[in-house]
């Protein structure tokens, strides 16, 4: 389970059992992890230089640190000093606690990560106390909902609920046949997988709202009918990707046992897959299938921001209108749905699996 | 015996008389009753129907729809192959920026989830927590996973931290993406931390170990690699989720695709669309050799070189827990971590 080294070749030579003074009994000495190689940490020290001079240069912060020495004063940008510092420091603590190379290349990799997509958000969190004033009268709403408004907005409820369920069942009937395509064990041959399994990747690689605003775009508006419309198909395409990948690795590690005692009896490709495979992955399917409904009903509630109907659609429209009372009673209650078909699908789960 | 010697000719391949009249354990078994399943399948297509029916939504938009994805199909196909002259380029930097700065949302998002998750994985983890803990801690995970992430987004964040790419949207995308991780990672961490093997625990309480230390030097390497794995799916999964967050003004990809498709900007959109498929792919590949490499170390070979979703055995995934599933969550683990995909 650890992370092995692919180079701890280079640092077995330098481990001396010498050192430790040989003891009177003559016993092998107590074995230690082997000293890394100084040369690749000093690679990796000269990596983090060359990350904190792309931190200098493309930095924008006009903070800067002064370094009085005297008779000059140095000075250096603040938060690429910080960095650096901290990434020598990591290099210094992985040195002595011997760590091997690709455990220091990896914590070191974070350390630029994380700067990066720091610096990148602006990551800070002193801004908080000075803004607060702009979050209570919004929490202030969530703790006093409109308690009245979420009895009149039960028709939305309605269409996000059957929104989630048509595109649950088409999704998992798709993404059952595109597994079977997908799987080696059960597709007809290796190109046929290969290419579903590209063209899954793609089908997943596009975010839910992606394929909601592109579907919107296509049915050309949100007018009444067509926006539902939009609306689980693109839930359509979420689900036929989430699906067909899990069912399809559910379908790599089968019992090959039936399988090869289907070929044997002579069962072509179709039946093979009917009475060997499905059996087998259809528990790990209808968990999918409960799965991906809960994750419907939270995404058509988010899909409803880009205008598909539904519940997200009505929340958008008290936002717009600052009603932050109806917001929250509306948030309140997809809380307490999600809940519901949490525990729905935990009893079907039991009652079925 | 003697039966099967004289009859074992070539072509004679005749039938020995039954010894015994056919009787009840000759017969061809029953077959099972299928009223439940086709009860269920009529229950399955009610719902169905109505449900078309609920949505309200107008069936006949099918048939102009493959022309009018031909027709944009095109359009955006022209959009993404056009010779990049300097609006074009310019619109190509545009979505990379706005892609790299969702995927730093989501990595700042996993981390703020990843710190939080580590001591709450362990609080919510059965045999390491003394059981009020338990379940206050197991509570409040289940609490934070029933609340989707736009609602920490709108109620909190985005006020909190300013909207758009440059006034802090951001931040705020990343702070709701991390709270809102909380739930799901502990919930992973806790279960691999159960599924941990009892001989070094024990061994290490024989030793005379306090608490910090059993974690230390017992669980942490035990589980570590499975943690690391957790965490990286997590940020693929929050690449994904940052672009509705975008939509609701948190900057990133999401904020480029609602102004595009606001314009109908056709070349445009076909840009974005391709940005994000190679940098999703790009990161989800590079996370799955990470994830692959930590758990099942250097010199194991993931199967075949395959180039796609080549993530077989993803730690939460794969994994002896499935006798230790906590009650309230029996689905598989490989489908949990790939919430929100």
């Amino acid at each position: 389970m650890a992370i092995t080294s692919g180079t701890s070749s280079h640092s077995t030579a330098s481990h001396s059992p010498a050192t430790h003074g040989a003891s009177t009994l003559g016993a092998t000495p107590r074995p230690e992890a082997p000293k890394p190689s100084g040369l690749v940490y000093l690679g990796l020290g000269g990596l983090a230089v060359v990350a904190f001079i792309i931190f200098w240069i493309t930095g924008v912060s006009g903070n800067i640190l002064l370094i009085p020495l005297g008779f000059v004063t140095l000075w250096a940008p603040l938060y690429p000093v910080i960095g650096l510092a901290v990434m020598l420091l990591t290099l210094l603590v992985c040195f002595r606690a011997r760590t091997n190379t690709m455990g220091a290349f990896g914590a070191l990799a974070f350390i630029i990560m994380s700067y990066w997509a720091g610096s990148t958000v602006n990551f800070t969190l002193l801004e908080i106390p000075e803004r607060w004033s702009n979050v209570e009268p919004r929490l202030m709403a969530f703790l006093d909902p409109n308690w009245s408004y979420i009895w009149t907005v039960r028709d939305q409820w309605l269409i996000t609920l059957s929104m989630a369920v048509v595109a649950t069942l088409i999704g998992c009937a798709i993404g059952l046949v595109l597994a079977m395509f997908a799987s080696p064990v059960s597709s007809p041959n290796k190109g046929v997988s290969q290419a579903i399994k590209a063209v899954n990747s793609v089908i997943r690689s596009i975010p839910d709202v992606g394929w909601a605003l592109l579907f919107v775009a296509f049915i050309g508006g949100t007018a009444h009918g067509l926006g539902p419309m939009a609306g689980v198909l693109a839930l359509l395409m979420f689900n036929i990707g989430i699906v067909a990948k899990l069912l399809s690795e559910t379908i790599d590690s089968v019992n090959p046992g039936p399988v090869e005692a289907a070929d044997a009896a002579g069962a072509n490709l179709t039946q093979r897959n009917r009475l060997a495979i499905l059996p087998q992955v259809l528990p790990g399917f209808v968990s999918y299938g409960l799965y991906v409904f809960e994750l419907n009903i939270r995404a058509s509630a988010a899909l409803g921001i880009v205008g598909v109907g539904g519940i997200g659609s009505a929340m958008m429209l008290q936002l717009n209108r600052f009603a932050f009372e109806n917001v929250a009673a509306i948030l309140i209650a997809l809380i307490i749905v999600v809940l519901l078909v949490d525990m729905f699908s935990m009893y079907i789960r039991r009652k079925l699996l | 015996m003697s039966n099967r010697g004289t009859n074992a000719g070539p072509g004679s391949a005749s039938r020995t008389e039954p010894r015994f009249a056919p009787d009840a354990l000759d017969r061809r078994p029953v077959k099972p009753s299928k009223l439940g399943y086709n009860v269920g399948m009529l229950v399955v297509g009610i719902i169905f129907i109505a449900a078309i029916y609920g949505t309200g939504m107008d069936v006949r938009a099918l048939v102009d729809l493959p022309a009018s994805i031909i027709q944009y199909g095109q359009l955006m196909a022209q959009g993404v192959f056009q010779v990049p002259d300097e609006t074009v380029a310019g619109y190509w930097t545009q979505s990379f920026a706005a892609m790299f700065e969702s995927v730093a949302i989501a990595w700042v998002g996993t981390m703020v989830g990843a710190l939080f998750s580590l001591p709450l994985g362990f609080m919510a983890a059965r045999n390491m927590s003394p059981l009020p803990v338990y379940v206050v801690v197991r509570f409040i995970l289940s609490v934070i996973r029933a609340v989707p992430e736009i609602i920490f987004a709108i109620a909190i964040m985005l006020p909190l931290f300013g909207f758009g790419s440059g006034g802090g949207g951001a931040l705020a995308g990343a702070m709701a993406l991390g709270i809102s991780s909380i739930g799901t990672l502990s919930k992973l961490i806790s279960e691999a931390i159960e599924a941990v093997d009892g001989g070094p625990l024990e061994s290490s309480r024989a030793s005379g170990s306090n608490h910090l230390q059993l974690i230390r030097w017992a669980v942490l390497p035990q589980v570590m690699p499975e943690v690391i794995a957790i965490w990286l799916y997590r940020f693929e999964v929050n690449i994904r989720a940052s672009a509705i967050l975008g939509v609701l003004g948190a900057g990133g990809i999401g904020s480029l695709l609602s102004t595009v498709f606001g314009a109908r900007d056709w070349d445009r959109i076909g840009i974005v669309l391709v940005v994000i498929i190679v940098v999703t792919m790009l990161v989800d590949q590079i996370s799955a050799f990470i994830r692959h490499r930590v758990i099942h170390g250097a010199g194991v070979r993931s199967g075949g070189g395959e180039p796609h979703d080549d993530d077989g055995a993803p730690g939460p995934g794969a994994g002896p827990e499935a006798g230790t599933t906590v009650e309230d969550d029996p689905a598989p683990k490989s489908a949990r971590a790939a919430a929100g995909l």
